[in-house]
């Protein structure tokens, strides 16, 4: 390398940046052969993100199912999905609707004092004594949850609280954890269901107007991004069917007992 | 595509490349196909089985690209791989050395070239130089290593290294001044 050579310098001179044109297709020749490669190392990164999804997804549903089966003291009530109960007994459609609007249907900004004024005489237009017996009546056994949304909608439409009505539905578009937590309180009373609670039935549940009340607290808490208060017995009316209910109450809230303001 | 390559850098280039971005390495080849191409056909006589090399050669940078640390030149990276893509190409097809290659040395089939064409017409000489000869001559000359890394690329003694250049040399001499417009001393 010591001595430089004429011929090497000319030909260096000439050769060492020459350019030869490959044909015009030897990319396209060559492309297929480094699909391999390149599939090869995205199907690592999918079967990442595959396995990573799929631990979730058991995960979840495995919890999911705790939630449901294993959380509750055997009462001997089986738990059945909702779709399956509206079918089964004209009663659980009676039950259900009403919790749900209870526990769905929550005012954006009444303080729980207020509500409870209103609703207490069984006056209110959501929770009237009277709109169960009626349904039993008019045989609606397969209403889904948005009618009975709708249904409570109407109700308050025409007690002449629109805009309160306005508020509320924007509310319930927009946060998820809401709709979470009516669920579990409506697959439990479809499980009171079968208990077979007739008209009777039907008057005690006008009571629950408190146990309502506080659900609509919680749900706007949650709305809010406030923390959850623990329902304590002493003051909430439970219906009977609370017996049912207290335990997924409990178990959604911290075991400190901040008695709420009902009634 | 081709707003983007006016942007894209070499590194950027490298950089898309690491992550196996398809369109990068079609840039990237298009970028440096002619110029390494330019290297395999000097070593593998005739341009198909250049272009062979040439596409084993692309195919390896793209799946060793992260072997590229970033310190040197990216084309001399390359370059280095397209030379040894050629040896063993080379060597694959058959004995690189035999000792008396004389009888190898062919007729000049070309015509005295304008002046206009001399790489092309280099290009030939070096084409029609015996295997071993133009390896050397390529090595030493053109790609600049010396005797000793010769003699190690391609496993032979140092001493035939020296010898099969100063072949090299003399044929192409004499090949140079036949077409004396190639060469101005």
């Amino acid at each position: 390398m010591s001595e430089k050579n004429p011929i090497d310098e000319h030909f260096k001179t000439h050769l060492a940046n020459a350019k030869v044109e490959p044909s015009a297709d030897l990319w396209s020749k060559m492309e297929p052969r480094l699909d391999d490669h390149k599939a090869g190392r995205r199907g690592w990164f999918i079967g990442v993100a595959a396995s990573i999804t799929l631990v979730f997804a058991v995960s979840s549903w495995l919890y999911d199912n705790y939630q449901n089966d294993g959380g509750l003291p055997d009462n001997g009530i089986t738990i059945e999905k909702p779709e399956d109960n509206p079918n089964t007994t004209p009663d659980a459609v009676i039950d259900t609707p009403q919790f749900e609007d209870l526990q769905e249907e929550t005012p954006g900004v009444n303080s729980i004092a207020d509500d409870a004024d209103k609703v207490q005489p069984s006056s209110s237009p959501r929770r009237e004594t009277s709109r169960p017996t009626e349904r039993i009546a008019q045989g609606r056994q397969n209403e889904s949850q948005e009618e009975n949304r709708t249904l409570a909608m109407n109700t308050e439409t025409s007690s002449g609280d629109v805009v309160e009505n306005l508020d509320r539905q924007a509310q319930d578009a927009s946060p998820k954890i809401g709709v979470e937590v009516k669920i579990d309180p409506y697959r439990y009373l479809k499980k009171a269901e079968p208990a077979q609670e007739d008209l009777a039935q039907a008057d005690t549940e006008t009571e629950k107007v408190a146990l309502g009340d506080y659900a609509e607290q919680q749900f706007d808490n949650l709305i809010q991004g406030k923390s959850l208060e623990a329902p304590s017995k002493e003051n909430i009316r439970w219906p009977e069917v609370s017996i049912n209910l207290s335990p997924i109450i409990q178990k959604f809230t911290p075991d400190t007992d901040n008695s709420t303001t009902e009634q | 595509m081709k707003l983007f390559r006016l942007n894209s850098t070499t590194d950027q280039l490298i950089e898309r490349c690491r992550d196996y971005d398809r369109k990068a390495q079609h840039e990237l080849y298009d970028r440096f196909a002619s110029t390494m191409l330019a290297v395999c056909v000097r070593y593998v006589k005739s341009v198909e089985e250049a272009e062979e090399v040439l596409m084993n050669g692309f195919i390896k940078i793209f799946n060793k690209i992260d072997d590229f640390s970033g310190d040197g030149s990216f084309e001399g990276w390359m370059r280095r791989i397209m030379v040894n893509e050629s040896l063993n190409h080379l060597r694959y097809r058959k004995n690189l050395f035999v000792e008396s290659e004389e009888e190898d040395w062919p007729e000049p089939n070309h015509a005295p070239m304008e002046s206009k064409e001399t790489t092309a017409a280099l290009l030939q000489l070096i084409e029609e130089l015996p295997v071993g000869y133009r390896t050397v001559f390529n090595l030493f000359a053109i790609e600049g290593y010396g005797h000793k890394e010769i003699a190690e690329m391609l496993e032979i003694d140092e001493k035939t290294s020296r010898s099969q250049l100063s072949r090299a040399r003399k044929q192409l001499q004499e090949r140079v001044t036949e077409a004396k417009y190639l060469y101005k001393p």
